[in-house]
């Protein structure tokens, strides 16, 4: 009973017309029109094999179509091509030799005009379903207003805890008394 | 080497152990604990626009300070032999063994290079 | 056009200012370069990785419960059973020291 009543349901389906979202699989990537130009993050991937590559943007292009984010690319950036040569045998005949290679392909997709949480949405949901062998790095760009009264108190300061550590080792040498 | 020891205890690396990895390991150890102060001497002797007395202290300290401290006596060796030639830095691993990880696969993205 | 020297001097020194950089026009030794450099302490250190890597030994305290097999131990153990039967294995031990004594070395 179960049995047929799934397969007339099959039969119905491959009647049916495919609807225009399951059709898009089959073409390129949609893309939504930059209204402001304004940059928002470069999204860059490097991965050794092209194949999960493409997926993982083809796949990351169509997630931002349809959270309504205007995105370009994917632009190929040069690949790194890393070389070394190795002598074959463990010891001496230093003349016979073997190549090996490794190449680092790049790709860079750019975010315009999108609201900051739906950005991060985006960033979370992407690295949720992040493919294997591929490496994803975010640059996100933020906006701040220019301020013109340049008080030292109110600039952020940037934490820099390797540098703090060594500057206050410099103060504490200088005000031993063997320094003086 | 002459009189090397370990004068502190330090814990064993990981993997492949050896004598020298062993003292390899020490060292790297010495000379990431000694390195705040290291930078500091070195800084203070180097600047030219302070007083010369504690530009010499500061040199004379770090004249004083053991061998092992020192960045330049740390070797890069193979982790899994620990032969320390031709040792290359990308996989930390010496040229017959990345040879041979590399033709079994387990180095990723490395082929056989032709061109 | 040309600009002043002093007012690019100015201005050289103001932007540094502004922007957080050195500002040595007379080319002084500093130290600046030691101090811009990162510190290089942990990479050098992590070379052989982390020392609390788990090793198998460290399982069975973990785990009191559990049982774990060891292959490349039992292995080793067959084989030195093996080469004890074939009479190959490690020499008895005398009771008075070292009697067969490693030949010295001549000078």
């Amino acid at each position: 009973m179960l049995h047929r009543s799934i397969f007339t349901r099959l039969q119905s389906t491959a009647a049916k017309p495919i609807p225009v979202n399951l059709q898009a699989i089959y073409h390129d990537p949609l893309k939504l029109p930059i209204l402001h130009g304004h940059l928002k993050a470069d999204l860059q991937f490097r991965s050794y094999e092209i194949e999960n590559l493409k997926l993982y943007t083809d796949f990351i292009q169509r997630v931002a179509f349809y959270l309504g984010i205007p995105m370009t690319g994917p632009k190929p950036l040069p690949t790194r091509r890393e070389r070394w040569t190795v002598i074959r045998s463990p010891f001496v005949h230093a003349k016979s030799k073997e190549n090996f290679e490794r190449s680092t392909h790049k790709r860079l997709l750019r975010v315009w005009d999108t609201n900051d949480d739906l950005l991060e949405f985006f960033i979370a949901y992407i690295t949720k379903h992040s493919v294997a062998g591929v490496g994803l790095k975010c640059n996100v760009y933020k906006r701040e207003k220019v301020q013109l009264d340049w008080d030292h108190e109110k600039i952020p300061k940037i934490e820099d805890n390797q540098n703090d550590l060594v500057n206050s080792k410099i103060i504490e040498l200088l005000n031993d008394p063997k320094f003086k | 080497m002459g009189h090397f020891r370990f004068p502190i205890k330090i814990k064993l690396p990981p993997g492949f152990v050896n004598a020298r990895i062993l003292r390899d390991n020490f060292k790297r150890q010495m000379v990431n604990e000694n390195e705040v102060t290291v930078k500091a001497l070195k800084y203070i002797a180097r600047n030219t626009t302070l007083p010369s007395k504690s530009r010499l202290q500061a040199q004379l300290q770090l004249n004083m300070m053991p061998k092992y401290t020192k960045v330049t006596q740390v070797k890069n060796r193979c982790i899994t032999t620990g032969s320390a030639r031709s040792v290359i830095s990308d996989f930390r691993l010496c040229r017959t063994q990345f040879r041979e990880k590399a033709l079994a696969g387990q180095l990723p993205g490395v082929k056989k290079g032709v061109w | 056009m040309s600009v002043p020297k002093k007012r690019l001097f100015e201005l050289n020194r103001l932007s540094a200012k502004i922007f957080d950089q050195n500002f040595n026009p007379q080319g002084l030794r500093t130290g600046s370069k030691i101090l811009s450099s990162r510190l290089k302490g942990p990479t050098i250190a992590n070379y052989y990785g982390n020392p609390d890597f788990l090793k198998f030994k460290n399982l069975k305290t973990l785990f009191p419960n559990y049982q774990f097999v060891d292959t490349d131990e039992l292995y080793r153990l067959s084989k030195v059973e093996g080469l004890k039967r074939r009479g190959k294995g490690p020499p008895k031990k005398t009771k008075s020291g070292s009697t067969l004594s490693k030949p010295t070395k001549h000078k």
